[in-house]
């Protein structure tokens, strides 16, 4: 069975999605199994991250480490941004 | 032990000592394994005595497979020294720095047999190290220091052994240490099976896989 | 020491190969301003990969809002963010390299990727002063033998199966030992060590230059599940015969090297009857002994820090769409441009 993901995220800013995009790329390229690929793509200030995997458990922990990456990124991020 | 003239300290090395000495009207090297004061004594006379023991065994066996290793004159296990025959010659270690590259894939080639025949018999030196590996005036190679050695036929054992040569030719000869090395297979691959050859070269790749960090780790996944 | 004060550099340093995460800044100077370290203590087992990397990107933020506090600087004043990118556990050092790349890029300043063997050595230098010294690295991930030769650190001696840090930590495991933060599984092994009188006798495998530990760790917990030896006596027994290993390995380095100093660095460098063994061996080879203070040689990110301007001063740099993680990354494959 294949599986496949869509996710679409809004950036707050142009800015901050190429920055995310451009951390998140090195990853895309260098998947740590065969059984799930990602790959990246920019639209305005959304982030689209489609995954294709060998069955759902490889899709389920593919798209775990996308979001987890993101959202520790965007935090860290707003941290920077907090510090005046 | 018999008669001895003042023996001369000529390598002091992490594990032993060894000395030049007269015994009996002959040139012999007198290794004395020395107690390691870090260790527990307790500890150390074991390890000493099981070394001191197994080392002329092995050196013994080595040279009925037809590899050369100094004569065994003496053992001494409670003093923990073995007394051997003197090999006049150079240190395959100097030897490489020092000969052409045609010489130096002469000499791995028959270093690779000799490690070929000594695995053939089951014996594994357990420190192959060209500094371990002495040549006379005549070309013929002998191999020393076997008191980290076992009698092992495991391909483990042997990937090991040939791994070690590998590493050590890495950390003193980087400079040609492949060439030097795939000599060294070519013609060990001439003396066992080819079958076993290949299992040992498969081994020797994951030998260098692990170790390294984690996969082995336990209790993980990668 | 005298520094021009006028103008300063800074580096900021991510570490996340394994099991914790950490933020360092230090000046270019070599003058640490925080050193914050996240670790990650799972509930029962081993370390899950996946789990110690959801922990990483759970405290990444609040590790680095910590980092700047200490170091009392702005984002603004760093010249470049160096991350340790091999060798380790992947979705560790994922977590931590899109991190690292991403503070670059929002920046603008340079990303510098740094091999976590070497930055153990360098900081080991910073911390002790020594200069050319023959290193012991001992962690729950590492046990290397190393030293300096012709631009690069050579590995003379390294564990051919699983790291000596690791094999206390399973075997503490084993006996139903627990560890908390700040008291590790090495140190409860360590003080159940100090009760024992007994020595067992355990393999005993140095292979050339090289060690292994899976025999042994089989060996001690078998026995262990005898139920026939009491566990401090087995604690002294494992602790005598691993350290007893690796020091003589240590020891045939340094009379091969004939280097003047030996630097015990990694996680298990803590532990008091390992140091005093290594420093028995430099004081019979008439070398210095340096240990690493244990805040620095546990996995921290003001190693890689310090080692990130080493390399960023001597022309490393890494461009972000090339700073893939080295999972197997050796330590003499790094080219140590700033050592002569």
């Amino acid at each position: 069975m294949k599986a496949h993901a869509l996710v679409r995220l809004k950036f707050p800013s142009e800015k901050h999605l190429e920055i995310v995009f451009k951390a998140l790329e090195p990853e895309a390229r260098t998947p740590p199994t065969m059984r799930s690929q990602a790959k990246l793509e920019k639209e305005n200030t959304f982030l689209i991250l489609k995954i294709e995997a060998k069955d759902t458990v490889a899709l389920r922990a593919a798209v775990n480490a996308y979001l987890r990456w993101i959202n520790s990124m965007v935090s860290v991020l707003e941290v920077v941004e907090s510090i005046p | 032990m018999g008669k001895m003239k003042q023996p001369l300290l000529i390598k002091k090395g992490a594990e032993a000592s060894l000395y030049l000495a007269d015994w009996h009207g002959r040139k012999v090297i007198m290794k004395k394994r020395l107690p390691k004061k870090y260790r527990l004594p307790k500890l150390d006379e074991q390890i000493k005595t099981y070394r001191t023991n197994h080392e002329p065994q092995l050196m013994h066996e080595a040279k009925r497979a037809g590899v050369p290793t100094p004569t065994i004159f003496l053992v001494d296990i409670k003093g923990a020294t073995i007394i051997m025959e003197f090999i006049k010659g150079k240190q395959v270690k100097q030897l490489l720095d020092e000969i052409s590259k045609s010489e130096r894939l002469y000499l791995c080639l028959k270093i690779g047999e000799l490690i070929g025949r000594l695995h053939e018999c089951g014996i594994i030196h357990g420190d192959l190290t060209p500094s371990n590996m002495i040549q006379n005036s005549e070309g013929k190679i002998f191999f020393v220091d076997f008191g980290l050695g076992e009698k092992r036929k495991e391909l483990e054992a042997r990937g090991v052994d040939l791994h070690l040569m590998k590493r050590a030719l890495q950390s003193t000869h980087f400079r040609f240490a492949e060439e030097c090395f795939n000599a060294v297979i070519e013609s060990y691959s001439k003396v066992l099976d080819a079958e076993t050859v290949k299992n040992v070269l498969d081994k020797i790749k994951e030998i260098e896989r692990r170790g390294r960090y984690v996969a082995k780790r336990k209790g993980e996944e990668e | 020491m005298k520094r021009k004060r006028t103008f300063k550099s800074y580096c900021l340093g991510i570490e996340s190969t394994a099991d914790d995460f950490s933020v360092g800044i230090s000046t270019f100077g070599g003058e640490i301003l925080a050193n914050v370290v996240s670790a990650y203590i799972p509930p029962e087992g081993g370390i899950h990969p996946r789990e110690a990397a959801r922990h990483h990107a759970e405290v990444a933020s609040k590790v680095l809002k910590e980092a700047f506090k200490k170091a009392g600087i702005k984002p603004q004043n760093l010249s470049i963010i160096a991350f340790s990118q091999g060798p380790g556990l992947g979705p560790c050092l994922r977590t931590g390299a899109t991190v690292a790349r991403a503070l670059a890029s929002y920046l603008g300043i340079p990303l510098v990727g740094i091999n976590h063997c070497v930055a153990h050595i360098e900081i080991g230098k910073l911390k002790t002063g020594a200069k050319d010294p023959v290193t012991l690295y001992v962690s729950g991930g590492n046990t290397i033998v190393s030293a300096f030769d012709s631009g690069r650190y050579r590995v003379f001696g390294e564990t051919l199966d699983i790291a000596l840090g690791n094999c206390l930590d399973v075997f503490a495991r084993e006996a139903g030992l627990r560890q908390r933060v700040g008291e590790p599984f090495g140190a409860v092994v360590e003080k159940l060590a100090e009760k024992g009188k007994r020595l067992i006798s355990l393999p005993y495998t140095v292979k050339g230059m090289d060690l292994s530990f899976s025999g042994l760790l089989t060996s001690a917990t078998n026995l262990l599940k005898k139920g026939e030896y009491k566990l401090e006596d087995l604690c002294y027994s494992l602790q005598e015969t691993v350290f007893s290993m690796v020091t003589e390995v240590t020891e045939r380095a340094l009379a091969h090297t004939e280097k003047k100093e030996v630097l015990l660095t990694g996680g298990v460098a803590a532990n008091k009857r390992l140091q005093s063994m290594i420093k028995t061996i430099a004081e019979e080879h008439d070398a210095e002994f340096c240990v690493v203070p244990s805040e620095f040689a546990i996995d921290n990110g003001a190693m890689i820090t310090w080692t990130g301007i080493l390399a960023y001063t001597h022309g490393v740099a890494t461009p972000i769409q090339k700073s893939f993680v080295k999972l197997r990354w050796r330590l003499e494959e790094v080219e140590v441009t700033w050592v002569r």
